[in-house]
């Protein structure tokens, strides 16, 4: 399966959810596939520090950069031109809109979110929603 | 870790010599392996890693239990539509 990371996924990990956990073992094992837009990454360092954790964002950094598993996805022009486009489209904030674009454009439309704010993409078929 | 950047010259084989206080702080031993990948304009040096990338930085993700809770969610998701 090849998945893109909404912030819920990452935090539903955190507080060691089953089905996060389970999904998380997948792409250890090599079974399933996970992009984090790097808006992603973004939102979970703000938390970081916010909750005063910032020398644990160095580590957190560092792993993605050796990792062949996870692929942090950068914004560049092509994901920055269909989010403008996805935004409008479907009436979705900034950094959602990033968010769907990546999954698009990366080709790994099972997002793992329960935002509502892709279910017109998803109605679409677009992408899919994963939750739980 | 503070990044450094230095110039090596290439040996007749290839060979580079990694400065000294590099491999220190990157705890590079004499015998152990690393990884050469060659990326677009650039051949990066790997370190061997003992646990794997993701398992590192799930386990850093593990580490913040209890201090990010699916209530900053709901406050992240909120923040969304305000922008």
């Amino acid at each position: 399966m090849k998945y893109t990371a909404d912030t819920w996924f990452l935090i539903k990990l955190i507080t060691g959810d089953e089905k996060a956990i389970k999904i998380k073992d997948e792409v250890i094992e090599g079974k399933s596939r996970l992009v984090i837009p790097v808006i992603v990454i973004v939102e979970l360092v703000r938390e970081m520090v916010r909750k005063g954790n910032p020398n644990t964002v160095n580590s957190l950094i560092r792993s993605l950069l050796v990792s062949s598993k996870i692929t942090i996805a950068n914004l560049d022009q092509t994901i920055a031109m269909e989010a403008g486009k996805m935004g409008i489209t479907f009436n979705i904030p900034l950094v959602d809109s990033t968010i769907l674009a990546t999954a698009i454009i990366f080709e790994h439309t099972s997002i793992l979110t329960n935002d509502e704010h892709y279910k017109l993409a998803e109605k679409r078929d677009r992408i899919k929603r994963v939750f739980w | 870790m503070k990044i450094e950047e230095k110039y090596v010259r290439i040996g007749e084989r290839g060979q580079i010599v990694i400065p000294k206080k590099m491999r220190d702080e990157s705890k590079m031993r004499p015998g152990e392996m690393v990884k050469i990948v060659n990326e677009p304009n650039q051949i990066v040096i790997r370190k061997e890693q003992k646990i794997s990338g993701e398992e590192l930085f799930f386990g850093t993700l593990a580490k913040l239990k209890g201090k990010i809770t699916m209530k900053d969610w709901d406050r992240i998701h909120k923040e969304r539509e305000e922008r």
